[in-house]
């Protein structure tokens, strides 16, 4: 009787490691606490324990291979991103779908070299953003005002302000706004143009599959979403365990960063989670009506042709 | 309690603590000074070995900013033979043994079909042969990196943030690029030359002021460059390392942000609880060197000097302490024998023999006022002996007269039936000029009398003596109240030298017939039945010889009550000065109108002690009471 337990025992958890289903995970940035969530759910076993076997692979810091290039060629199966770049991959035929809102709020804001008063003052300056996109809003917000603006595509933003190569530059205040802060002991908020997120309500980050494998695989997308649900909701509540754990993925890349950058850009991450209400986060997804009036403004300034459908991208 | 102090002990103990505070006050400064030269003379040679690093470190950049610049014109020559780039990147790595890579880098398609031209030649770590190949492709898209972008934009040469030579061996790096234009002033293209900074170790490493000193670079960007003992700072900024951002207030990140701002100087803070000093200021690729110094470790030989010299000055007071003490206390050695033949003096051994002190000093002058004094004293005690002597005879003559006195008056009164009769008198002094008489004359006329003469003491008993005498014999011969006034005055004025005088009143009652005749001669009114009588106002005896003295009369019923007193019961005193009056005495009276003469004599003396709430008596008090049955 014994042996035939064991023998049980011994199938049910072979079956168990053979059918863990396999996911690759990618995020849109190389590692950092932005992802934390995600960290904290894989290294505290949350993805284990819904039976999933995740492996976290990032992009290249230089490599011109995005996220969605890994998703669309099927070498990633989950990837992080940005509304406003779904709803411009979506337009252009790329088939992926929302399943998780992580942000309610844009982190997005513009760094100027000179005290500025509003979107205004940026008339007429060289700002840099990001080569490998993220600008979606910051365009739709000079495109909206008729500003004039030269951009200037950067990986690293940092030394162009420093070295006054760029007027100014668009600033996440997660990380880039936080490296400034810390690299020159102040960033005076007279030079900071902030989103206000009553006036430009702009979720941001969120979880993308393919169309095809969320149809085939429902089950395992909501596990996953479940996990780093839980992964956020462990972070927020452990935050310096969290960038530990952070700071573990960060040094396998070699990046070279600081537990007090991680900290903030946590703690500000974060903050970007809460709802405009102040509630901790309800990872809700977008609204029919806000995702209408974002895709409507990245129609625009030409940055889509066609309007996706709300029930197409946001499951 | 008083404490047994000694002088030389509170002499010496004042001495050491001024001669403590000159000390600490000298020790202070001393210190405070030696801090000022040692901090500065510190800083100044920190500075100077900052100097000197930075001019070492700029060397080396110079030299690779000229390996660079020197090529240049080769490839503006060359533009048309783009092949040859590779040849001139290999010739700045070959020229310069710190450059370990340089490249051309053009601006996308600048040659037709070629997006990414950038030839770039490199040291191979393992052969140490120096290869070439394109750098830019696919995973290595270089026109948006600082070492190609910054200068393109700003067109002019910059250096890079170190960087991690990830292909290599991780090695720390740093790019030199310099912008080639066209002739419109347009960039084409980037020149650099990579150098790693294994170099910098050397030049910090001699960097050495003190044990404990630490050197930091810092990059424009204000991260640490990863060197030698900074291995943990790799990746921070100086803003990042324990949080110093949130610690506006903190010393050390004033300090900070004046080394990112570029600035040259130094600055004394305090970090973890120790004082330190930095001094620090920029390279010119951008980079800022600051030089760490312990203070502890700056000021150790002169702390070892103070503590030092601050043990032998607590030496040197103990000693001047003792020194002091035993001086003070021999010196004034005599003052204790002085103390001690004082309290024998005092002790009333006036022959006690005082200390020999030799010395004509403060001391010596002191003894001879002792001396002095014990002569003055053993003097005055004497006199003092005599005088005690003769008062005491005198109080003891005073007491004889007292007891003389008193003895003169009457203190057997008689209860007959008829009439009752009580006399009291209180002298202010030890005899008095107060007095009072009565008798039976004829077995039916009582005579009384109660007199005050003028002053007090013995004149006055001596005075009253007489007076009461002349009454008793006068009267005794059967003369009517006021010929007995008269007879008195005329024989006391007579030979009245003194100018003394005695208010009397004289009565005489009929005790068959109730008949009352007196005579007041400048007495206070007496008290009958309750009320003042009306007296005529004739003078006090004694004062005008044969004095027309007049004489009343007026009727007594049985239980009439008579109440004769002296001026000491009205004119008793409080402390206040407010007087006992004839308005209280006669309420007095009256409360005790029934009772017998006794009763009311001490009813009214105790009315009187009474008011005068222990106020000395400064008058004599008489009370005689009479009452008719």
């Amino acid at each position: 009787m014994r042996k035939i337990i064991t023998i049980l025992c011994v199938f049910f958890l072979a079956s168990h490691f053979a059918f863990a289903q396999k996911i690759t995970f990618t995020p849109q940035w190389t590692p950092q606490a932005q992802f934390a969530g995600a960290y904290v759910a894989y290294e505290k076993g949350f993805y284990a324990d819904e039976g999933l076997d995740v492996e976290i692979r990032h992009i290249g810091r230089t490599s011109t291979v995005s996220a969605v290039d890994m998703l669309l060629s099927g070498q990633s199966q989950i990837i992080t991103m940005q509304l406003l770049q779904a709803i411009v991959n979506r337009s252009d035929g790329r088939p992926i779908v929302n399943v998780m809102q992580i942000t309610q709020k844009s982190g997005l804001c513009c760094v100027t070299r000179t005290p500025v008063k509003g979107v205004e003052d940026l008339d007429g300056m060289k700002i840099g953003r990001w080569k490998t996109g993220f600008a979606e809003l910051g365009n739709i917000i000079v495109e909206k005002l008729g500003i004039n603006v030269e951009w200037i595509p950067f990986i690293d933003g940092l030394s162009l302000c420093v070295t006054g190569a760029v007027d100014a530059a668009l600033c996440y205040t997660f990380n880039e706004l936080i490296s400034l802060k810390l690299a020159l002991g102040e960033a005076p908020e007279e030079n900071i143009i902030r989103v206000d997120p009553e006036r430009m309500p702009c979720p941001e980050d969120g979880l993308y599959v393919t169309q095809e494998y969320y149809d085939n695989n429902r089950e395992a997308v909501d596990k996953f979403v479940r996990a780093t649900k839980r992964g956020w909701d462990y972070a927020r509540e452990h935050r310096d365990e969290a960038v530990e754990l952070s700071m573990k993925y960060i040094n396998d890349a070699h990046l070279v960063t600081n537990r007090t950058h991680q900290r903030m850009m946590l703690d500000e991450y974060l903050e970007l989670q809460k709802t405009l209400d102040g509630k901790p986060a309800s990872y809700e997804s977008v609204s029919k009506p806000l995702y209408n009036r974002l895709a409507e403004d990245l129609m625009s300034i030409g940055y889509i042709t066609n309007l996706p459908k709300y029930e197409d991208l946001v499951k | 309690m008083k404490r047994n102090e000694s002088f030389s002990a509170r002499l010496s103990w004042r001495l050491l603590l001024f001669i403590s505070i000159i000390f600490l006050v000298a020790i202070t400064t001393v210190s405070w000074f030696s801090y000022r030269t040692m901090t500065a003379e510190a800083t100044r040679s920190a500075e100077y070995l900052r100097d000197g690093a930075i001019l070492e470190i700029e060397k080396t950049l110079d030299k690779v900013e000229l390996s660079v610049k020197d090529v240049l014109w080769l490839v503006d020559e060359n533009m048309d033979n783009k092949d040859y780039f590779y040849h001139i990147t290999k010739q700045v790595v070959r020229s310069n043994p710190d450059v370990i890579g340089s490249a051309i880098a053009f601006i996308p398609s600048y040659y037709d079909g070629e997006y990414y031209f950038s030839p770039y030649s490199y040291k191979d770590e393992q052969s140490g042969e120096i290869l070439s190949k394109q750098l830019g492709n696919v995973d290595y898209d270089y026109f948006c990196m600082d070492w190609f972008q910054i200068p393109q934009l700003k067109g002019e040469p910059a250096w890079s943030e170190p960087y991690y030579d990830e292909g290599g061996a991780n090695r720390l790096m740093t790019t030199y690029s310099y912008p080639i234009k066209d002739s419109e002033g347009k960039v084409i293209a980037v020149m650099t030359a990579d150098i790693a900074l294994d170099w910098l170790d050397g030049i910090i490493s001699e960097i050495k002021p003190y044990a404990s000193s630490q050197v930091f670079l810092v990059s424009r960007c204000g991260s640490y460059i990863n060197l030698g003992y900074g291995k943990h700072l790799q990746g921070e900024t100086v803003f990042s390392v324990g949080g110093l951002y949130f610690q506006k207030d903190n010393p050390y990140f004033e300090m900070s942000k004046a080394l990112v701002d570029g600035e040259t100087g130094s600055r004394i803070y305090k970090n973890k609880g120790e004082s330190s000093f930095a001094v620090f200021g920029p390279v010119s690729n951008g980079w800022k060197i600051a030089i760490t110094c312990n203070l502890r470790e700056v000021l150790k030989s002169t702390t070892k000097m103070q503590t030092r010299l601050f043990f032998i000055g607590i030496i040197g007071l103990i000693l001047l302490f003792a020194l002091c003490y035993l001086t003070i206390r021999k010196m004034t050695r005599p003052l204790v024998d002085f103390s001690e033949s004082a309290r024998s003096i005092a002790g009333g051994n006036f022959n006690t023999e005082l200390p020999v002190i030799k010395e004509n000093d403060e001391i010596g002058r002191l003894r001879d006022s002792f001396d002095n004094m014990q002569k003055s004293l053993t003097h005055y005690i004497e006199d003092l002996k005599q005088t005690t002597a003769a008062n005491e005879r005198f109080e003891s003559e005073l007491n004889i007269a007292n007891h003389i006195q008193m003895a003169m008056l009457s203190h057997k009164f008689p209860d007959d039936g008829r009439f009752g009769i009580h006399a009291m008198v209180s002298p202010a002094r030890e005899v008095g000029g107060d007095l009072y008489d009565f008798f039976i004359k004829d077995g039916h006329l009582l005579y009384f009398t109660v007199g005050d003469v003028s002053g007090k003491g013995i004149p006055a008993s001596m005075f009253m003596a007489i007076t009461k005498s002349a009454f008793r014999f006068i009267a005794g011969m059967g003369y009517k109240p006021h010929e007995i006034a008269n007879k008195i005055n005329n024989a006391i004025c007579d030979g009245n030298e003194t100018g003394m005088f005695v208010t009397m009143f004289v009565g005489c009652i009929d005790l068959d017939n109730g008949s009352f005749t007196y005579c007041n001669a400048g007495h206070n009114p007496i008290i009958v039945n309750g009320e003042y009588l009306k007296v005529l106002p004739n003078i006090a005896v004694g004062l005008f010889e044969s004095f027309p003295y007049r004489l009343q009369q007026m009727q007594l019923e049985k239980g009439s009550v008579i109440v004769l007193y002296t001026d000491g019961v009205t004119e008793a005193e409080k402390e206040d000065k407010r007087q006992y009056g004839e308005a209280l005495l006669l309420e007095t009276v009256h409360r005790h109108q029934d009772g017998n003469p006794e009763t009311m004599s001490n009813a009214i003396f105790d009315s009187v002690k009474e008011f005068a709430e222990g106020n000395e008596q400064n008058d004599d008090i008489t009370i005689m009471t009479i009452n008719l049955k």
